[in-house]
C-alpha cells in the first residue's frame, strides 16, 4: 500500500504559488506516496499568537489538527503534511502548546463542541514536505533522470522551519538537510553564512524597505558565492527574494525558485513545472554542458 | 493612556521574567531589524525592567517581526520577542491601530500570508 499523507495546503500556495503546490505534489507521488488534500482546512494565521492568555487565535490551527485526525484514521496516517513552512511552523506549534498546556486544550475542546468537533487526542503529526524529502533522499537520487552538473545552488531556510527550537527541522544553527537533499540528486551545493537569515517577512507589505534590503543581502551574498540559483520552500521568502532582485540595479546572476521545481526537474517531472522555470533550467542546463565539455572552459 | 501597572500586564502576557536579563546583548547581536530599531531589544527588556512606559512608544517594538532569533539564543531565557510581542498586544488591546490597508504596496501580488501575517502583528 502506498504510504500516505493528509495534505494543509494554505491560502497562499493556493492562492499564489500552484507551481510550488504542483512540483512539491508531483515529487511526492514519483516516490510512491499518496497524498490527499483535507477535505477541510482552516487559516492557520499565518504566526502563532505568543500572547500567554490567548486560546480564541488558536482556533483555526486547532481545527486543522482535529480534521486531520478525523481522516488520517481513515487513510491510515497521522501525518498531515504541510508544503508552507509558515503554516507548519504556526500548526507544529499550537500542537505542542497543547501538549504541554492541558488547560489550553480543554478550554479549546468546550469552545469547539459548539462546532460538534471532538476533542482533539493530540495525535496528528505536523511534517513539513523538506522533512519527507530528506528521510527519501536515497530514493530520489535513484529517480533522478537529468543531470545538472557544473550548476550551483544555495538553499535557504528563513526563519519558519528552523526557529524556535523545538519545531526546528534540523540544527537550527546550521541546517544541512535541502544541501544533503540536493546533493542526493547530484546537485552541487554552495554554502554562505545568511542562510537562516530573516528575508523581512511581512514587511514587504509594511516597510518594504527592509524586506527589500534583508533579501537583498540574502541574495548577493549567494551570488557572490557562485550560486546559480537559490532555492526555497516558502512563499513569502520566495515574494520577498524576487522583490529584492527587481529592485536591484545590477542584478546577481542568481534565480530564485522552489526546491521541489528543481528537484521535479531532474527528476524529468516536466508537466509539474513552470514554462518559464523549464525553460530557464533547459538553458542553464545547456551552457553548463558546453562549459564542461571545451576543455579550459569557464576560466576565461 | 493609562500605563499603570504595564509591567505586570506584559508579563502577564508574555509568561516570562524580564528580571532574568543580564543586559549581555545578545538579542541586539542576533536581530535581523535590528539596524531599522529607534532603540535595540535589549533596550527595550532594560526600559521594562525599570517600569519605564517610553518603551511603549518606540517604534522598534513595531519593527520586531517574531522571528525567534533572539528567543532561541537568549542565554537566560527570557525570551525577548516574546515581551516585545506582549509590548504589542498591551497597545493593540488598548486600541492602537499601525496598519492603514490603503497604504500598502503591490498588495494584489503579495502572498496572502504577508497581509495575515501584518494583520495579526499590528491590528487589533
Ligand atoms: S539576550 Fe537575553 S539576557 Fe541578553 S540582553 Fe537580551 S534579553 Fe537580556
Ligand atoms: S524576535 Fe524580534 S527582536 Fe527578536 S531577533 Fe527577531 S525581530 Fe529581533
Amino acid at each position: 500500500m502506498a504510504k500516505a499523507l493528509l495534505y494543509y495546503p494554505g491560502c497562499s500556495v493556493k492562492r499564489n504559488s500552484p507551481w510550488y503546490e504542483k512540483s512539491a505534489l508531483a515529487v511526492l507521488e514519483a516516490l510512491g506516496y499518496r497524498v490527499k488534500e483535507l477535505d477541510k482546512w482552516y487559516c492557520c494565521g499565518a504566526t502563532i499568537s505568543l500572547a500567554a492568555d490567548d486560546v480564541i487565535r488558536h482556533l483555526g490551527a486547532i481545527r486543522s489538527l482535529i480534521q486531520a485526525e478525523k481522516e488520517g484514521e481513515a487513510l491510515g496516517t497521522n501525518e498531515m503534511l504541510t508544503v508552507c513552512p509558515m503554516c507548519y511552523n504556526v500548526l507544529a506549534r499550537v500542537n505542542n502548546l497543547l501538549k504541554r498546556d492541558r488547560e489550553k486544550l480543554e478550554t479549546a475542546a468546550r469552545y469547539l463542541r459548539d462546532e460538534n468537533l471532538e476533542k482533539y487526542s493530540l495525535s496528528t503529526r505536523v511534517i513539513h514536505v523538506v522533512q519527507v524529502l530528506h528521510r527519501e533522499r536515497e530514493k530520489l537520487g535513484e529517480l533522478v533522470k537529468r543531470r545538472l552538473d557544473g550548476v550551483r545552488v544555495a538553499a535557504y531556510y528563513g526563519c519558519t522551519l528552523v526557529r524556535p527550537k523545538d519545531v526546528a527541522v534540523d540544527n537550527p544553527e546550521s541546517p544541512r538537510v535541502m544541501e544533503e537533499i540536493l546533493r542526493s540528486v547530484g546537485i552541487e551545493t554552495v554554502e554562505y553564512p545568511f542562510k537562516t537569515l530573516c528575508c523581512g517577512a511581512y514587511h514587504s507589505v509594511y516597510r518594504k524597505n527592509i524586506a527589500v534590503a534583508n533579501s537583498g543581502l540574502i541574495l548577493t551574498d549567494a551570488a557572490a558565492r557562485g550560486a546559480d540559483i537559490m532555492v526555497t520552500v516558502c512563499p513569502l521568502c520566495h515574494y520577498n527574494l524576487e522583490l529584492a532582485y527587481r529592485s536591484m540595479a545590477r542584478k546577481p546572476g542568481i534565480r530564485v525558485m522552489y526546491l521541489t521545481d528543481l528537484l521535479a526537474y531532474v527528476m524529468g517531472l516536466d508537466d509539474a513545472l513552470s514554462p518559464e522555470t523549464r525553460s530557464f533550467l533547459d538553458k542553464l542546463r545547456e551552457a553548463r554542458r558546453e562549459l564542461v565539455a571545451t576543455p579550459g572552459g569557464g576560466n576565461s | 493612556m493609562d500605563m499603570d501597572g504595564f509591567v505586570e500586564e506584559v508579563v502577564r502576557i508574555s509568561g516570562r521574567n524580564p528580571y532574568l536579563c543580564y543586559q549581555c546583548g545578545m538579542c541586539s547581536a542576533v536581530c535581523p531589524v535590528a539596524q531599522y530599531m529607534d532603540i535595540l531589544p535589549h533596550q527595550i527588556i532594560r526600559l521594562v525592567q525599570m517600569g519605564d512606559p517610553a518603551v511603549l512608544e518606540s517604534d522598534a517594538i513595531w519593527v520586531c517581526i517574531s522571528c525567534m532569533a533572539c528567543v532561541d539564543r537568549c542565554p537566560r531565557d527570557v525570551g525577548p520577542g516574546i515581551i516585545i510581542d506582549a509590548l504589542r498586544q498591551f497597545k493593540l488591546r488598548r486600541g492602537a491601530e499601525k496598519y492603514d490597508y490603503f497604504q500598502v504596496p503591490e498588495l494584489g501580488e503579495a502572498p496572502s500570508l504577508a497581509l495575515v501575517a501584518a494583520s495579526r502583528k499590528l491590528t487589533g
